[in-house]
């Protein structure tokens, strides 16, 4: 019954100039990726010869640096955590914190530590299982014992509670939890989901201090988990899934990006620009960084004064970046870790003792493709999993 | 380990794709520049994944998978800077004359962006539901809806003769 729309489609695509490929920019841009995997992959394997050579020693290496790493969270705080396959590093610090039974697909930061996603995540196509683990600082790890296969966890840096949504009879129940004890802090129902969505699929949901918000195919909730009271806030109709940090959120009205407070609806900042832009909030919601994929470099606004820094990052549109805790900026390339203040602008690098696992075998998928200007073929590919993934804390990196 | 092909079959390769690729990628994404900059870092990609793609015959599909999974990467972003003119045309007014009825390209460009990737993804790219969803990382039931709201916007823009009444559940 689209046809006509599928033709209409077809035919105005056609009519498109098409502009001349920039195939040596194609070529430059390809090899520049190219160099970045090297990068890693070298390092894998001068890690797996070093270790076979110096094994012993490296025990004992292990065992000093571990004696001079410094104590409490202030490195955490302000370097925040990444992770390269299963080994979880905090603060820039080139020793592995922690060293998981399975590859880090996501980090969230919470004042006890980061919980680490392994398995599914929310961008997973097939629903399986997904396991969080708290890592503290000291590298101490604690099962959090939940399974959200493509659920969200929702977690506030500056407190030690998650929050996730859990399916009760047809009802979904906000569940908040102390990573730290383990202790459920809180269970309350939402109002019933609209039945457009998967039932299946819990909604969107962020936390910021005593609060929760959910995503409703009608607007939003704003649940207060301490009392319990739902609110259903004038500024969450036009929302779509807002990340509330530190009691603000980004959006878009006006054909502006801006940051608004999440109990008042309040505008604190605007940004404007040409084509794509992309606004991200720091996990304390103070500041706010702008990135536009061909810009030279990224800026940071600080939400309270508006005042801006641009911050040069070694590769400002495909880096693999984070936040820390406290709106640093991180930045891994190859084994150097980039860390950038918010308010100045001025980073510091440091080499990073990245311990890479062996890639685990890997299998040729078959998947047919049907281009619409083609007929369909069989295309062959290598599955698509790198054991050295990387994942930044709250991250930011756009792959 | 295939072998990488030289810079005149990749700079042949790329030629040869890159109008089906910025086809597709303006159909996503409404703006000229946005196309140009999506289907370049799209087919940087293929040449930088080579061992995965395996031979020149097979990269045009392997790009325009890419092409798809980057575009939703920006989609999925923090925030996603909508390009102007939602508002350029009325809500209610298409003309049962063809020759004055708004361009569907046009009518595009006033839906969500998540929408009009849905649109087009399904009805351009002959998707079907369950790879829409896998492709923008979201539920089949999310692609029903986001289709059927899409399509009920663009039946008010073009009219019944393009968009039937009876589409207007998507299935």
């Amino acid at each position: 019954m689209t046809e006509r729309l599928a033709t209409l489609l077809r035919e105005e695509a056609e009519l498109l100039e098409i502009p001349s490929p920039p195939a040596d920019a194609v070529l430059a841009q390809g090899r520049g990726l190219r160099r970045r995997r090297r990068t890693i992959t070298s390092a894998a394997v001068l890690m797996v010869s070093a270790a076979m050579a110096v094994g012993a020693i490296g025990v004992d290496r292990l065992a000093e640096n571990r004696a001079d790493q410094p104590a409490g969270p202030a490195p955490y705080v302000h370097g925040g955590a990444f992770a390269v396959g299963p080994s979880v590093y905090f603060g820039g610090d080139s020793n592995a914190q922690a060293q998981l039974s399975e590859r880090a697909e996501l980090l969230y930061y919470t004042s006890a530590g980061v919980v680490v996603r392994t398995g599914n995540t929310p961008q997973s196509t097939t629903a399986s299982s997904s396991h969080f683990i708290l890592v503290t600082p000291e590298g101490d790890q604690r099962d959090l014992a939940i399974d959200l296969g493509l659920g969200q966890l929702a977690t506030d840096a500056s407190t030690s509670t998650a929050a996730y949504l859990e399916k009760k009879d047809d009802t979904w129940e906000v569940v908040v939890l102390d990573v730290k004890s383990g202790a459920e802090l809180a269970r309350i129902a939402i109002p019933p989901v609209t039945p457009h969505g998967d039932p299946d699929r819990a909604p969107s949901l962020s936390l910021s201090g005593d609060f929760v918000y959910v995503s409703l195919n009608d607007g939003g909730v704003e649940i207060d988990w301490r009392t319990g009271e739902l609110r259903r806030p004038d500024w969450f109709m036009g929302v779509m899934a807002p990340d509330v940090r530190g009691g603000r959120f980004v959006d878009m009205r006006d054909n502006n990006l801006g940051v608004y407070d999440s109990h008042t609806g309040r505008q604190l900042l605007t940004v404007s620009g040409k084509g794509y832009l992309e606004l991200s909030l720091s996990p304390d919601g103070r500041f706010a960084l702008l990135r536009e994929p061909s810009a030279a470099g990224v800026e940071v606004f600080e939400v309270a004064t508006g005042r801006r820094v641009t911050v040069p990052l070694e590769h400002p549109v495909d880096a693999h970046l984070g936040w820390t805790p406290d709106g640093h900026l991180i930045e891994l390339s190859g084994d150097t870790l980039n860390s950038c203040d918010p308010i100045s602008g001025a980073c510091e690098r440091s080499t990073v003792d990245i311990e890479l696992v062996p890639q685990a075998a890997r299998t040729t998928i078959t998947q047919q493709v049907c281009p619409s200007d083609s007929s369909c073929f069989d295309l062959e590919s290598v599955e698509p999993y790198d054991s050295n993934r990387i994942a930044m804390g709250d991250d930011l990196s756009g792959d | 380990m295939p072998r990488p092909p030289s810079d005149a079959e990749f700079t042949a390769f790329v030629h040869g794709t890159w109008p089906a690729l910025y086809r597709t990628a303006y159909l996503l994404l409404g703006d000229r520049e946005l196309a140009e900059d999506l289907v370049q870092t799209s087919l940087a990609k293929t040449y930088a994944s080579w061992n995965k793609v395996r031979d020149l015959e097979k990269a045009h599909g392997y790009a325009r998978t890419v092409l798809v999974n980057t575009a939703t990467s920006w989609f999925r972003k923090k925030s996603w800077r909508n390009e102007i003119a939602t508002d350029a045309l009325p809500e209610t007014s298409y003309d049962a004359d063809p020759t004055t009825r708004p361009l569907v390209t046009d009518a595009l460009a006033t839906l969500a962006p998540r929408q009009r990737a849905v649109i087009v993804l399904r009805f351009y790219a002959d998707l079907t539901v369950e790879q829409t969803a896998a492709a923008l990382g979201c539920s089949d039931g999310t692609v029903k809806s986001q289709t059927s709201d899409a399509l009920a916007r663009l039946r008010t823009l073009l009219g019944d003769e393009v968009v039937p009444l009876t589409q207007g559940r998507a299935s």
